[in-house]
């Protein structure tokens, strides 16, 4: 009777919040500090088998290594990422709602990289957000030798003691390996090796192999943090009436077309380090002048481009005397109070002019 | 002011447990300097993904009225920061500012929406 009271109570408390409590649904099962925050830093869960737990929803919260290194990578790769970067990343995969495949192994919040993990003695599944799907097989068979090329690739994967080593190929050559627009060829081979640090932190070490795209194997260190309270959500991305949204499909020579004749002595008053939160994320804007060329370092890197966080500098082009067009894709337009002090600078991204304050 | 970004920054990141799945750049369909504010009247709005939109009458001064499309933020992160469908329907007056597209057409993204009558700002891209 306890039992089915419960049952009733705990029913008719979840559907009074039907509208959103799917959108932070307190996650059960899992360790809580005493005031009943996630604890991240308790020890890894284990299966039934013995193996480290990998169940659960996962966000990359860093990601470096040599795959971000330039001299590692081939000429015509480098073109390409010239080429990308200057059409505004506009040939991004996932902007033509097509699957990112390994491109979203070390991508952020805002490139797709929730993901969901479902671990079974012979599968791990893992659930993008962008609604594609791995099968990794852990049921003893190996990689086929030429498979057909798919966005996703075929993965197969076996225990090293802690660590679950993942070995991918079959992959096409429509997809990038991160937001800087890096192309790969169907040549592309790789291994993660996934071990789970403590309840709330994985690592990931990922080599790529690609002998038509890198001079050498490179690598990635991908840290992942367990995303408690939370869900992944249906995310269909071509839905809209108004399709892809790309209305304009211009290059950043035409921006540059529309280049406004600033005064260097009016760029100057904007050099300085600007503080703001955009979406959940303490954001640093520093912006320098030099030979009277304005760039912005921006830490994190907008994940859109730069799929590493670490501080990414990008070319600014003035379109008017106090906004900026980024070559990473976003807009900056400077705030000036009545006495000419600059106090602000908005960041704006399709989801809005986001503020961000003067600190130095 | 550090720490009371911080702060803002952990509760931010509470509201926005999963930030929004950036669909497209800003620059490439927007032009940061042709800022809009747009009033009138919500004929429709489309929940869709990979952005929301808003479609409004407005009517310049020479009272021709014209109609606008506005991208907001997908739908996850519009339900995450508080906007749902009871927040605005078709016939609510509303101020929308934001940027115009760079084609020139009557398409907008929006940095703020904010019912006329009673002023209260329902949406506006800033951690809440």
């Amino acid at each position: 009777m306890l039992k089915q009271l419960l049952t009733f109570s705990i029913f008719m408390l979840l559907s009074t919040q039907l509208s959103a409590q799917w959108l932070s649904l307190s996650t059960p099962g899992i360790p809580r500090t005493a005031d009943g925050e996630p604890d991240l830093s308790a020890p890894i869960t284990r299966t039934a088998d013995g193996h480290p737990e990998l169940s659960g929803l996962w966000m990359p919260i860093s990601a470096s290594g040599s795959l971000y290194e330039p001299e590692k990578i081939q000429q015509w790769a480098r073109q390409v990422m010239t080429q990308n970067e200057n059409n505004f990343y506009a040939n991004d995969p996932r902007f033509a709602c097509l699957p990112s495949g390994p491109g979203s192994y070390p991508a952020g919040a805002v490139a797709s990289g929730l993901r969901s993990f479902i671990q079974h003695p012979t599968m791990l599944v893992v659930l993008n957000a962008d609604m594609t799907f791995r099968q990794i097989y852990m049921d003893g068979r190996e990689l086929e030798v030429n498979p057909f090329p798919t966005w996703l690739g075929y993965s197969v994967a076996h225990w090293e003691g802690d660590t679950l080593v993942v070995e991918s190929n079959g992959f096409n050559d429509k997809t990038w390996l991160h937001r800087d627009g890096l192309p790969h060829t169907d040549q592309l081979r790789i291994t993660e090796r996934y071990r789970r640090l403590d309840f709330g932190h994985i690592e990931i070490e990922v080599t790529y192999e690609d002998p038509g795209t890198f001079i050498e194997p490179v690598e990635a260190i991908i840290e992942m943090e367990y995303q408690a309270d939370s869900n992944l959500n249906e995310n269909v991305c071509n839905e809209s009436s108004r399709g892809l949204s790309n209305n304009w499909s211009g290059e950043i020579q035409q921006a540059d077309d529309m280049v406004a004749d600033v005064p260097e002595e009016i760029l100057s008053r904007y050099v300085g380090t600007y503080q703001g939160v955009w979406l959940g994320t303490l954001t640093t804007a520093e912006f320098v002048l030099e030979d009277g060329e304005m760039s912005l370092i921006r830490t994190p890197g907008y994940s859109d481009t730069g799929g590493n966080f670490d501080s990414v500098t990008s070319r600014l082009i003035p379109l008017s005397e106090n906004a900026f067009d980024c070559i990473c894709g976003l807009g900056f337009v400077f705030s000036v109070d009545d006495e000419g002090e600059v106090t602000a600078v908005s960041e704006v991204h399709v989801s809005g002019a986001w503020p961000f304050e003067r600190v130095d | 002011m550090r720490n009371f970004i911080l702060c803002f920054s952990v509760l931010t990141s509470l509201l926005w447990p999963v930030a929004a799945l950036s669909h497209h750049s800003f620059s490439l369909e927007f032009d940061v300097s042709r800022p809009v504010e747009l009033r009138g009247t919500v004929q429709n709005i489309e929940w869709t993904n990979p952005h929301a939109w808003v479609f409004l009458e407005t009517e310049d001064e020479q009272g021709n009225v014209q109609g606008w499309a506005v991208e907001f933020l997908g739908v996850l992160s519009l339900l995450r920061s508080g906007m749902g469908p009871d927040t605005v329907g078709p016939g609510d007056l509303i101020l929308i500012t934001g940027f115009g597209s760079r084609d020139g057409t009557n398409t907008a993204n929006a940095s703020s929406l904010t019912k006329v009558d009673t002023g209260e700002v329902l949406w506006e891209s800033r951690g809440r």
